[in-house]
């Protein structure tokens, strides 16, 4: 192994276990969105039902919904881990550790890109097991969707990181950012119930797109390319949060906690 | 002389503030050099710029003979950097921060294994390994801040004020650590505040003043050149005009240079006539590095906290 591997190794198992020792943050991205999923699924199947819907539990809302909702909230986690290192001092210690800037960033979003994965597949195996999500389509097409959504929140939170400041600015952009782009992007309320305004501009958020996937695999009996214009637009996010966090992250930026 | 720095005519400005200005030092293998100057005199930009962290204007730094500007990565793996300020993870515990370190710094396995063990006996977290780093005082956090910079034994180590608010038990165990490290045969850079740890160290001394390296040498050469002993008293208020002497400071301390600096002591106490009553003290500066530095700068080097230069 590389000593530059050795380091990426180090860095990934060192920011796992600080993950593993954030319950609360773990309780926020997997508790929550269950118990959001137990209260919100009668009033999401009769809303489906009432859409034509006849057979829908209401987890086909419900579960990809807060799915999408949550996974908007570990990228906001994930942006705050950056925060986290110069809060405690550790960011110039990584910064001087002989560490390649590529192998730094590789070595941070390892972990969160696992937690995410692990976030939204548990969410979803829990909605078929306790909720009666129902998988119509394609499970492939599905597990696609997933990834797109995770890649494209990972990138989500480097460009939140390179744009806020401090963190107030990334505590205020992680809730309204969450709630707004969920809520615009149909996770809160099923797109087709969504106000007119809203409607009309929730195909420019990632959530829109994530729950266009989702339901092709779920509402509807959609295959694999049902689903590609829902991977396609979330990798296209993926790349636009990209060049923002290109354009905007520094190594050298420092971060306020205040 | 194996010079494992090499500092070159560096330059740094901050928008219109100059925080270095021409800045060249070189630092042999086994020599602790101590980096003194007032807050703002440019030593921690200097110790970033030699760790990579910022990049300078001009000039050159080389690192174990590695080009510190142009390969800032591969230069940082022949140095270990513990900053001013402490960077440690609070929620890991004491061993899983030193294996992390460790393991940031290229260390696997049997030899990471026995490097924690080595240096947190060094620095005597032995006991605290399996404990928080968010449970430890302040003491104990500045032995684990400092050990995380030593574990791969690098050839040049880069210790920013490493004892500030820190313990005597973490102070001598500190000091001795940096010496066994530079028997080894490591350069050291020693910023501080603490003028008894330089003599301790038996350090070479490099003296900062706005961004200008003004003496380099070692303690004896530079008493022998610049210092003289002194006696120094203080005044409620304005000091007296005394022949002789000369008032320094904020106008209340009056400076009487003197080679027998207790003997001119009683004289100018004699001599004060009815001002003595206003007196609050009377220190007496001896040539040691103190007295260098008072030559040099026309300051006491006090010891000041909290500010980063």
């Amino acid at each position: 192994m590389s000593t530059n591997s050795v380091r990426v190794v180090a860095l990934w198992r060192h920011n796992l276990l600080l993950w593993r020792r954030d319950i609360p943050s773990l309780a926020l991205l997997v508790v929550m969105p269950l118990l959001m999923i137990a209260f919100l699924q009668p009033l999401y199947r009769s809303t489906l039902q009432a859409q034509g819907f006849a057979d829908a539990s209401g987890a086909e809302q419900a579960v990809p919904g807060m799915t999408v909702m949550f996974a908007l909230f570990g990228a906001g986690i994930a942006a705050f881990r950056f925060f986290d290192e110069h809060s405690w001092g550790t960011w110039e210690r990584l910064r001087a550790g002989g560490v390649s800037p590529v192998a730094l960033m590789a070595g941070k979003l390892g972990p969160p890109l696992l937690v995410l994965l692990g976030q939204v597949a548990l969410l979803l195996a829990v909605g078929v097991a306790l909720f009666g999500l129902q998988i119509h389509g394609t499970v492939v097409g599905l597990v696609a969707v997933g990834w797109a959504l995770v890649v494209c929140m990972l990138a989500y939170a480097v460009a939140l990181t390179s744009i806020c400041r401090s963190a107030s600015q990334l505590s205020a952009a992680t809730n309204v950012g969450s709630i707004g782009i969920a809520g615009l992007g149909g996770a809160v309320v099923p797109p087709d119930a969504l106000p007119g305004w809203a409607a009309a501009i929730a195909p420019a958020t990632p959530a829109y797109w994530a729950m266009e996937g989702f339901q092709a695999t779920t509402l509807e009996a959609g295959g694999l390319t049902a689903v590609l214009p829902a991977v396609g637009m979330l990798l296209a996010f993926t790349v636009a949060f990209t060049v923002i966090a290109a354009a905007r992250f520094r190594l050298t930026d420092t971060k306020s906690m205040s | 002389m194996n010079d494992v720095l090499v500092v070159d005519d560096l330059e740094k400005s901050y928008g219109s503030v100059r925080a270095l200005r021409g800045v060249s030092l070189t630092v042999a293998a086994g020599e602790v050099v101590g980096l003194l100057g007032h807050n703002g005199a440019g030593k921690t930009t200097l110790v970033s710029i030699v760790a990579g962290l910022r990049r300078p204007d001009s000039g050159r730094v080389v690192v174990a003979g590695v080009d510190a500007v142009r390969e800032p990565v591969r230069a940082a793996r022949h140095l270990g950097l513990a900053p001013q300020d402490l960077g440690v993870y609070p929620s890991a515990t004491v061993a899983e921060n030193l294996r992390f370190f460790g393991g940031l710094a290229g260390l696997r396995r049997v030899v990471l294994s026995q490097r924690v063990a080595e240096v947190s006996e060094a620095l005597q977290l032995g006991p605290l390994l399996d404990r928080r780093a968010r449970e430890l005082s302040g003491g104990q956090k500045r032995r684990l801040h400092t050990a995380a910079a030593l574990l791969h034994e690098p050839p040049l180590l880069l210790l920013d004020e490493p004892t500030v608010g820190a313990d005597v038990q973490t102070r001598t165990s500190l000091l001795e650590v940096v010496k066994g490290l530079a028997g080894r045969g490591a350069a050291v850079c020693y910023s501080t505040h603490y003028l008894p740890e330089v003599e301790a160290l038996g350090a070479t001394v490099a003296i900062l003043e706005n961004g200008t390296l003004i003496a380099r040498g070692t303690q004896a050469e530079l008493a022998a050149r610049h210092a003289q002993s002194a006696v120094e008293l203080v005044f409620d208020g304005p000091a007296p005009p005394i022949p002789g002497g000369a008032v320094v400071g904020d106008g209340s301390v009056l400076r009487v240079l003197a080679e027998r600096p207790a003997e001119a002591a009683v004289q100018l106490l004699a001599a004060l006539d009815g001002h003595e009553t206003r007196l609050t003290s009377v220190d007496i500066v001896r040539d040691g590095l103190e007295a260098v530095y008072m030559a040099l700068t026309g300051r006491h080097y006090e010891q000041e906290q909290g500010r980063v230069d």
